[in-house]
């Protein structure tokens, strides 16, 4: 792994990072905002309860203290016992927080009562709240019964625990009498009101005495009566009557919690609202948040993953290519075979500095320009598909071989090998062709070729080249019905000349007989050399009746053998210096033979050779025909 | 077979008048009624479900109230309701105070002695209502128990049932009306008993208060009209009528709106 990856896996590592750590401090954050709110709310909530319930329980006691004062307007009649009982009780018929009613005498003894249970009944009244030294008819109240009524029941926690009641004073002081209306509040009543709104599940409700004493709570398993110091010692109820706050109750037990003091009464109404229930749907949001959050998290980390690594395959793949595309510029740049880039039109997009220098063209004179342009050939003009079908089918093609004009107007034989270039789809974008220089070889073909099939004294086609002419002629004869002729052609007296003049002489004489032969027919038709002083000319394209080509025949035979008959002068050199000059008259013996298409090459020859044969045993420089 | 009834009563009625004599009364009360064009009909109006007068509306309702007012239909006549109750249930009936008393009037041997019941429409048990915060009383086996306050309504079948049947709590017997929720909710006393109509009714109004079932078949009623005893005609015609609704459907399809089909009696 190169620096440069490191640096960039280090960066998307950092990235991902930032972006996780982002997303899940997001979440968490309105994680808790949503906790607040629903902490805020259920704070309201339990409030709106405190409220509620205080309210519901000043007003029956205020039914209550109004009972009371009712009993002070039958002032008149409280003698009569019987009177008073029945007052009491029809009173309490529609009272039902009210278990009992009782008046009391100067000394706290019952003296009437809805209950006659109660009768005689001494109800000490120390405890009760607020002090009696406060007001004369201020309605007070006391700690908790056990019991169903002061008949059955004793104060605080007693063997009864399952039923209980709540005593509350209202005095009727006045000049004629000290009494005291005695009432049995019934707890449950109100516990049954505030249970309908708020269930146990959901928090408690408690009524606390100023001085911190439990009156009543919706948690029935709480005892009545029992100390709440907090009340006390956190709350000043005298300053501020109502607040809200969050507590652990009991160790483990997380409340919301809000007080509300009596507007006339010293009690204060304590809600505890559950934490867990007033986050209940903060747990359900929470939820589905992360529900939603978390897997897309880990998508966007997967995807995140996959893309980097993606990237990465092609940073790896673009370093390499850049690599290999250094190593071709390199290649290209310093290779010694002339190299140019063509796109698909076959037009120049680059060369190298090779072909600059094997055809003298720089790349700003060439460039755009087709490559037809710089080549003669008949075979790619005007343009070059066949450049790029044969190299295009073919990569292992040995390509074309052209003509190529270089800047200075010479021409070089080339030979272009062309390579596709591919995209990723491989299609087919251009061709890198090669233009290799083979005009030495062109031209040592062309010597080789004219070795093999040329008489090197003479320059004249020899038997092979001879052989293929005949079979070309039999061949177009064939389809023409022309005439062709084989005229089989010896010297006379050449060992003669050779003997007294030497090889070189005789050469000279070989040279010049060709020449006149050459001279003699037209250019269609071929003189060869059979080696020594042996030629043998072949005939085309004579008339296709027979006596009228052999009339034609007869006359060239005869051309000829008045050409080589004239005397020649022979120049003898030495050293590139004239020395002398000999004339010499030379005759021929000529056997000629007609045909169209009948018989091989070899055959015809032998016809032909047949008559020159003929032809020198009759005498010399005479024509015989086959 | 209803229109052979309806012959028989006619036969009796104008074919054998002597036998109206033989009861002793002057004129049958089925004349009556048809002659004053009016059937006075005993109810009690706190009886929720059968005979219950809603304080608000002052409005009657129950299956009851429908089923006097169907047999008024049937006898051609309008329906006067006299308010009455448990209590006073036999004087009002046997004094003439109305021709008949139509609140579900369960069939004990002590009002069999004074009155003349139809054959039965509906049969309930005894079930125990308390508060529900009541710490006392969590099922029906708590109910029994010293310390324990029962209530009953005066004059109610639930009166003598529980006098006999309760060993060791204290019975509360109550005669003005709705003392029995009064009493229990306000905690003196920890349950009162009812039946099966009050029951439906009262715990769909009351949040406060919570039903106590017997585990078991306590004590089943058979609920029935009740009239004076004699006068034939008027106590065939009657029965006539019950069978009626009965077998119409009249009486079921009064028991399905106020929730009370299944104790009706076949």
């Amino acid at each position: 792994m190169t620096a440069r990856s490191r640096l960039l896996r280090r960066y998307f590592l950092a990235a991902l990072l930032l972006f996780v750590t982002g997303t899940l401090i997001l979440t968490s954050y309105t994680l808790w905002l949503l906790r607040s709110d629903a902490i805020l709310n259920g704070l309201e909530v339990s409030a709106m309860h405190s409220r509620s319930f205080e309210d519901f329980i000043t007003q029956n006691l205020l039914v209550t203290d109004l009972v009371g004062a009712n009993l002070l307007d039958q002032e008149d009649h409280l003698a009569d016992v019987d009177h008073v009982t029945g007052f009491l009780s029809s009173t309490l018929r529609h009272a039902p927080f009210l278990r009992s009613l009782s008046l009391l005498n100067d000394r706290g003894r019952i003296i009437a009562s809805s209950n006659p249970d109660n009768l005689g009944m001494i109800v000490p009244l120390e405890s009760f709240l607020p002090t009696a030294a406060r007001g004369p008819n201020m309605l007070r109240i006391g700690l908790p019964w056990s019991g169903r009524d002061f008949a059955d029941g004793r104060p605080g926690e007693g063997t009864d625990n399952l039923t209980s009641f709540i005593p509350v004073v209202h005095p009727l002081k006045s000049e004629k009498q000290n009494l005291t209306v005695l009432f049995a509040l019934n707890p449950d009543y109100f516990i049954n009101h505030m249970l309908q709104t708020i269930e146990v599940t959901e928090g408690t409700v408690e009524v606390v005495r100023y001085d911190g004493r439990l009156l009543m709570s919706t948690d029935q398993e709480e005892p009545q009566g029992t100390l709440r110091e907090y009340i006390t010692r956190e709350l000043r109820l005298d300053e501020v009557e109502t607040g809200e706050f969050e507590q652990t109750l009991g160790g483990d037990r997380h409340v919301l919690t809000a007080f509300r003091a009596s507007r006339l009464y010293p009690i204060v109404i304590i809600t505890h609202l559950n934490r867990d229930y007033a986050l209940r749907y903060w747990h359900e949001e929470g939820n589905t948040l992360l529900a939603i959050v978390i897997p897309s998290i880990m998508a966007v980390v997967l995807l995140a993953a996959v893309f980097y690594r993606r990237q990465q395959q092609l940073y790896v793949q673009r370093i390499e290519n850049q690599r290999l595309q250094r190593i071709n510029a390199t290649v290209f740049d310093a290779s010694n075979e002339a190299t140019l880039v063509t796109d698909l039109d076959t037009k120049i997009v680059s060369i190298n500095p090779a072909f600059t220098r094997a055809t003298g063209y720089r790349l700003d004179e060439v460039a755009g320009r087709p490559l037809a342009e710089f080549l003669i050939d008949d075979k790619i003009a005007p343009c070059s598909p066949t450049i790029s079908t044969s190299t295009e089918s073919n990569l292992e093609s040995p390509g074309v071989e052209v003509q190529q004009r270089c800047k200075d107007g010479s021409l070089i034989w080339v030979e272009i090998l062309s390579t596709p270039e591919r995209d990723e789809q491989g299609k087919i974008i251009g061709y890198h062709r090669i233009s290799r220089n083979i005009t030495e070889r062109k031209l040592m073909e062309d010597r080789v070729r004219q070795l093999a099939f040329h008489d090197h004294l003479t320059n004249l086609p020899n038997r092979r080249l001879l052989l293929d002419h005949m079979g070309l002629a039999i061949a177009s004869n064939t389809r023409s019905g022309s005439h062709s002729a084989i005229l089989f052609l010896d010297l006379d007296n050449f060992k003669l000349l050779n003997d007294n003049y030497g090889h070189a002489v005789g050469d000279l004489m070989l040279i010049e007989m060709a020449h006149r032969l050459k001279k003699s027919v037209r250019e269609m038709d071929t003189v060869a050399r059979f080696g020594g002083d042996e030629f043998v000319i072949l005939v085309n394209e004579l008339n296709v009746d027979n006596s009228k080509a052999m009339t034609q025949i007869k006359q060239i035979a005869e051309k000829i053998r008045l050409a080589i008959a004239e005397p020649c002068f022979l120049t003898i050199t030495h050293d590139g210096k004239k020395q002398s000059t000999i004339e010499h008259q030379c005759t021929s013996s000529i056997g000629v033979t007609l045909f169209v298409n009948q018989g091989t090459q070899e055959q015809i020859l032998k016809q032909a050779d047949d008559a020159m044969y003929r032809a020198k045993r009759a005498g010399n420089s005479l024509v015989i025909f086959h | 077979m209803h229109k052979f009834l309806f012959l028989t009563v006619l036969l009796i009625i104008m074919g054998f008048p002597f036998l109206s004599e033989a009861s002793g009364t002057a004129t049958n009360r089925l004349e009556r009624v048809q002659n004053e064009n009016l059937v006075r009909v005993c109810i009690w109006p706190d009886y929720y479900g059968i005979t219950f007068r809603n304080p608000k509306t002052q409005k009657l309702s129950g299956i009851d109230i429908d089923m006097a007012q169907e047999l008024a239909s049937d006898l051609g006549v309008a329906v006067e309701f006299v308010d009455s109750s448990f209590a006073t249930l036999i004087d009002d009936v046997t004094g003439d105070h109305c021709d008949i008393a139509m609140f579900a009037i369960g069939i004990t041997a002590s009002r069999g002695e004074k009155l003349r019941f139809t054959d039965s429409h509906l049969a309930s048990d005894i079930y125990a209502i308390t508060t529900r915060t009541n710490r006392r009383i969590k099922q029906w086996e708590d109910i029994d128990n010293p310390g324990s306050v029962v209530a009953v309504a005066r004059g109610t079948l639930h009166e003598p049932v529980m006098k006999e049947k309760l060993k060791a709590a204290q019975l509360v017997v109550l005669d003005t009306p709705f003392a029995r929720e009064q009493e229990v909710q306000s905690g003196r006393a920890d349950v009162f008993m009812i039946d099966f109509p009050y029951s439906q009714r009262f715990l769909a109004n009351a949040d406060w208060a919570r039903l106590v079932s017997p585990p078991g078949i306590y004590h089943v009623t058979p609920y029935a009209y009740a009239m004076k005893p004699g006068d034939d005609i008027w106590y065939n015609r009657i029965e006539l009528f019950v069978s009626d609704i009965k077998s119409d459907g009249r009486l079921m399809t009064a028991a399905k709106r106020y929730g009370l089909h299944p104790i009706v009696t076949p």
